[in-house]
């Protein structure tokens, strides 16, 4: 019998909604078709966004939307996406399959969403292709209530009141896509352009993101934080400058994918083995010491962790659907895919006081999404039911929690990896909330929960099981779904039940 | 009205990418005659396509699929319902 402790009286910090975010990039069909089809479309839409998309990404509580990319974030050029629709430029979107990129979704398209969806905005500028007076005016534009040319042009536009900008991304993949830079090279691109992103309301300061480490470059995060945070040149007031005018780096982003197969040879999202399932969930696992040893370094640099590590692009990546874009890189979802969010949802959640934002890559029809369409049809994905599951621990407290018993599975000696995952919180109305990960497709498990004092009155559970390459189709959309739970038994100090193999399970109880 | 400049988009994947196409068309020929449409039908589905706004550079970009693909599967059905 295995024990999952829950010590409901020792909280932990705030699991941040946000560690619950999303991302949607001008990239395949992710924006086009997936969410924005357009107001003349004949599929029901309010404002051009698909109703039945935003429905159920409502749902889900989506706390917060990162947004233009991505690789495609710094060849963006705001500009080209205002305006009446007809004059908008049209662009070829050179990184994501050449496709004609025609601007009919842009900022005012992205704050209509994001209100639609009733969730914090994060923009991504551009650093690698653009320049500071754009990305300078681009800020203005969004957030100033100024009489000046710019905002003059927005009202134009058809928007009175400025938008709040949550959180600003300051360039993205620095290292790669983003302009090839050293770390070096890129902190002091950073101050510079930091310097001229200006807070035009100091109740509503805009967060500033930092490009971050692709995997393990621990070399990166080192110079970048020491490079932004300690290096203050011949101006020793930088501190109480920035302080000041509230422009200290909010956020450093971590971007890692799960490719089970390496980012070469990429097998298909729906046909694997047993030894593919777990150098999955191996892999995507990694990513609880990718963010200890990040953290680590954070951590000298900045010991009040008022820097989030914001792992704003993860999840898994695999081929292409046959007959498909390669460059769309549209993918199906499998249960594989939801222990990945499982699990590592559970990790972010642990690691609440580094990890102040994660963001799925991606919302719609890209990598590890949320939801697939195709045309007017559209089918939630394994994934989408974790997100859900999860959902009430946005914003709630972390409760102290580990398991007695696990054990270290696996089918290959270089990919073994623990048996379950947990994670448990309190809300502010007392919910404890736990979700719980069987990641063995063979065993089930005995598992008691144990409460340090609480004796549970009230228990209700939900579970998503069912065979480790199940999916969901256009035919077929309900295979795999989320079941009530009854079969467990509520003792003096918890609850006793059996997990089954491959299974994600939530837990409430009062 | 016509634009001169305009980007030809209505055309098929073995018109725009020959090479690309070749390996779409051994993988089609691949499939078991007994998945696939008969000519007819193929041909019809195509020209449908070829009149379709959706139909960007040999893919729909209702689904993302190359239709010369899409087209071939009997299982297969256009995202907008316009096959006949
Ligand atoms: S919507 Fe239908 S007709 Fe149009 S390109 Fe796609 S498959 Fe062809």
């Amino acid at each position: 019998m295995k024990k999952l402790f829950i010590n409901e009286n020792n909280k932990q910090g705030q699991i941040k909604a946000e560690i619950y975010g999303q991302f949607a990039e001008h990239l395949g069909r992710c924006i086009y078709e997936g969410i924005y089809v357009g107001e003349d479309s004949e599929i029901p839409n309010i404002n051009g966004m698909r109703k039945d998309v935003v429905d159920a990404l409502k749902e889900l509580q989506v706390p917060v939307l990162r947004w233009p990319g991505g690789c495609f974030a710094d060849e963006y050029h705001w500009r080209d996406g205002i305006g009446p629709k007809e004059t908008r430029k049209k662009m070829i979107n050179t990184t994501w399959g050449g496709k004609v990129e025609d601007n009919s979704f842009g900022t005012h398209e992205f704050f209509e969403l994001c209100e639609q969806l009733g969730c914090k905005t994060y923009v991504n500028a551009n650093l690698g292709s653009g320049t500071v007076q754009e990305m300078n005016e681009w800020v203005e534009y969004m957030t100033s209530d100024a009489e000046s040319p710019v905002v003059e042009e927005r009202r134009k536009n058809g928007r009175q009141e400025p938008w709040k900008v949550d959180y600003l991304g300051i360039g993205n993949e620095s290292w790669g896509c983003g302009g090839h830079m050293p770390p070096a090279h890129y902190a002091g691109e950073y101050r510079r352009y930091n310097t001229f992103v200006k807070n035009y309301s100091f109740d509503r300061p805009i967060k500033r993101i930092a490009s971050g480490p692709n995997g393990d470059d621990y070399n990166w995060t080192e110079v970048v934080m020491d490079t932004i945070l300690n290096d203050k040149g011949f101006a020793p007031e930088y501190d109480w400058y920035q302080e000041m005018l509230q422009t200290g780096l909010s956020g450093l982003a971590l971007h890692y994918y799960t490719y089970p197969d390496g980012h070469v040879q990429k097998g298909l999202a729906t046909e694997f083995d047993k030894a593919g399932w777990y150098r999955t969930m191996t892999k995507a696992a990694f990513i609880d010491e990718l963010i200890e040893k990040h953290g680590t370094i954070m951590d000298r640099h900045d010991p009040n962790k008022k820097v989030g590590l914001m792992v704003d692009e993860w999840g898994t990546w695999f081929a292409s659907e046959p007959g498909t874009n390669p460059f769309f890189l549209y993918q199906q979802n499998t249960m594989r895919d939801a222990l990945v969010a499982g699990l590592s949802l559970n990790i972010f959640n642990k690691h609440c006081d580094r990890v102040h934002m994660t963001n799925i890559a991606q919302m719609v029809n890209v990598l590890q999404a949320m939801i697939l369409t195709e045309g007017k049809k559209m089918v939630l994905t394994p994934t989408y039911h974790v997100f859900k599951m999860y959902k009430n621990h946005q914003d709630a407290a972390l409760l102290e929690s580990y398991v007695d018993g696990i054990e270290v599975i696996g089918a290959e000696d270089d990919f073994k990896v623990a048996d379950i995952f947990e994670s448990a919180s309190i809300a502010e109305d007392g919910t404890i909330t736990a979700t719980i990960n069987n990641i063995s497709i063979t065993e089930s498990a005995d598992m008691e929960i144990l409460f340090a004092e609480l004796k549970p009155e009230h228990v209700k559970a939900t579970i998503l099981t069912n065979k480790m390459d199940a999916h969901n189709t256009f035919d077929n959309p309900e295979v795999v779904k989320v079941e009530e739970f009854t079969d467990f038994t509520v003792t003096d100090r918890g609850v006793k039940f059996t997990l089954p193999a491959c299974s994600v399970i939530t837990f409430e109880v009062r | 009205m016509e634009y001169p400049n305009r980007i030809c988009k209505r055309c098929l994947l073995k018109e725009v990418d020959a090479e690309y196409f070749e390996s779409l068309s051994i993988y089609i020929n691949s499939i078991d005659e007994d998945l696939k449409v008969g000519n007819v039908t193929y041909k019809e589905r195509l020209d449908i396509c070829q009149e379709c706004d959706k139909l960007v550079d040999g893919m729909c970009s209702g689904c993302g699929c190359y239709v010369e693909l899409r087209g071939i599967m009997k299982k297969n059905k256009c995202p907008y319902d316009k096959w006949l």
